[in-house]
């Protein structure tokens, strides 16, 4: 387990950024004077058009990037000051879900799922246990021994997010889960992700699709220019007045 | 459970899991893969073939060496018993370790065994005299020192007995220069041949690695530990080094009846009892060679990579 120097900050937050920043040797900013916390069992929606640092904040959460000033933390690690060998203690107490699925196409959809679990050397029979539940709340039972090709886009961004909570994560980030699906789809990929909340996982949504950000009015984190420019609750896509 | 056994199975089921996506790897990328396999054994061959040449060269070195000595003829005037008291004057010269007189009949005979060795006709019969004067072969604490014994010889007052005084020095001088040439040359085609090896090792893993970008990609995102991520790449570049590693030793195996017939015609000095010596020492290192060309080239495929 991680070294216990590194876990820190307030319990009840699983993500806090205190004045952090990210800027490139070339001198552009990406992210400048970011402070939010998101408290545990929380459903946040990240906005901002292109190029707004929604990405680059994402790359922070997991440690894809390092932060140039601030202090991030999330799930109890210390992310500015994780040392290269802790990276996948942190990453193992993240789900994270991508627009284009990222399935491999030679695994059915339980080989896909318990994968996460397979390469982070869990017992197998802990393995069998955590992916039959994990594809009993997506749905996907009964498709468990399909190929991704053999499944249309929602049923695969439901692997997807299969694989994302299996390892019973305290944070689910969905990087723009709706990007490509039809509206119906994304409606259905966004009561899951909601039902995912209600079983006590914070869950962090970037996206675009201003219909169902505004439709589900929960607390809205706006972004513009690498600053954050709104953090509201029960909001809209678009700032009101 | 106990923690010892947890991390038993823990490490069961990161090799199995390891060995089974290496040899997909390996399966997958067939052609990296031969012509990786290929090239380690053809460098694996060029080292052990420098390592046999050499052991023929040292063998033979060390044959002349123990050979190199200095001889003194004598003048045909000088008489037997005045020969024999010249031996003590011969032995208190520094840097001799034995002088053994050797009369002009035994030169003669010895002459006559040589002939007859050669198969040529010993016409030696038809002379009236002994031609060949008697000698003394003076061996040597070091070989190196037949300079300063010639140089003794000449000092001793029995000097003036001595027709011809040669010394095994210039044969020896170059011995050593060619030996250490072919040393070094043999060291310059086996370190090229590791370069290029390396670089086709190098070529073959980062294939593996493009191959199953996809899948790197979402061990890091879940959180596998980067020995999870790297162990089977190390694994195929192991199994690369081991694969040409028992096909060299293969073709060597089969070829060792005639290698050890070109070198006792080449060295026909190399001691038979050692074959069986040089033949575990090549075959450790050609199996060294392999693994270790292996692993590095798939480490240096991984640095930066994977992190």
């Amino acid at each position: 387990m991680s070294d216990v120097a590194t876990l820190v900050g307030d319990q009840g937050a699983v993500v806090d950024l205190q004045g952090v920043s990210v800027t490139y040797p070339s001198g552009h900013t990406a992210l400048g004077d970011v402070s939010l916390t998101i408290q545990r069992g929380e459903f946040a929606f990240l906005v901002g058009p292109s190029g707004a640092g929604k990405s680059t904040l994402i790359g922070l959460l997991v440690r894809d990037l390092l932060p140039t000033a601030g202090e991030v933390t999330v799930a109890g690690f210390a992310v500015h000051r994780l040392s290269g060998g802790e990276v996948p203690h942190l990453r193992r107490r993240i789900g994270v879900v991508f627009q284009d699925f990222r399935l491999l196409p030679r695994r059915t959809v339980r080989e896909n799922v318990a994968f996460a679990l397979e390469v982070t050397g869990t017992e197998p029979e802990t393995v069998s246990a955590a992916t039959d539940r994990a594809l009993r709340i997506v749905g996907l039972s009964s498709l468990a021994d399909r190929y991704p090709s053999e499944l249309s886009g929602g049923e695969q961004q439901r692997t997807a997010i299969a694989r994302a909570i299996v390892g019973d994560p305290e944070l689910l980030i969905a990087d723009e889960p709706t990007g490509n699906l039809d509206p119906l789809i994304s409606w259905e990929i966004m009561e899951l992700l909601m039902d995912i909340n209600r079983l006590g996982v914070t869950v962090l949504v970037a996206t675009h699709d201003s219909d169902i950000v505004t439709t589900l009015r929960r607390r809205v984190i706006g972004l513009e220019g690498g600053r954050l420019i709104r953090d509201e609750a029960n909001a809209t896509y678009h700032r009101v007045g | 459970m106990s923690i010892q056994r947890e991390s038993r199975s823990h490490r069961r089921r990161l090799i199995r899991l390891s060995v089974s996506a290496a040899a997909n790897g390996l399966s997958r990328n067939r052609l990296a893969t031969i012509a990786a396999t290929t090239t380690m054994t053809l460098m694996l061959m060029v080292l052990a073939s420098a390592l046999v040449i050499r052991a023929g060269l040292d063998a033979a070195l060390s044959y002349a060496d123990s050979k190199v000595e200095v001889v003194a003829y004598l003048k045909s005037s000088v008489s037997e018993s005045d020969a024999r008291t010249i031996k003590v004057q011969i032995e208190a010269i520094d840097g001799v370790k034995g002088a053994t007189y050797i009369s002009a009949d035994d030169a003669l005979a010895a002459f006559k065994v040589r002939l007859k060795e050669r198969g040529e006709p010993d016409l030696t019969g038809d002379l009236d005299v002994n031609p060949l004067p008697a000698s003394y072969e003076i061996a040597l604490d070091n070989p190196a020192d037949t300079g300063r014994v010639a140089d003794g010889l000449a000092s001793i007052s029995a000097a003036s007995s001595f027709s011809r005084v040669i010394d095994g020095r210039a044969l020896a001088e170059n011995l050593v220069a060619i030996t250490g040439a072919l040393r070094i040359v043999g060291l310059i085609i086996v370190i090229g041949f590791s370069l290029a090896v390396l670089a086709v090792v190098v070529n073959a893993i980062r294939l593996a690695i493009l191959a199953r970008s996809d899948e790197i990609a979402i061990m890091r995102i879940v959180g596998a530990s980067a020995t999870w991520v790297r162990l089977p790449f190390i694994l195929e570049g192991l199994a690369i080094g081991a694969a040409g590693a028992l096909i060299t030793l293969f073709i060597f195996g089969i070829l060792s009846a005639s290698i050890g017939t070109i070198m006792l015609n080449l060295f026909r000095v190399l001691p038979v009892q050692t074959s069986a010596i040089l033949a575990g020492q090549v075959s450790l290192s050609v199996i060294v060679a392999g693994l270790g060309l292996g692993a590095l080239g798939a480490l240096l495929s991984l640095r930066g990579r994977l992190n």
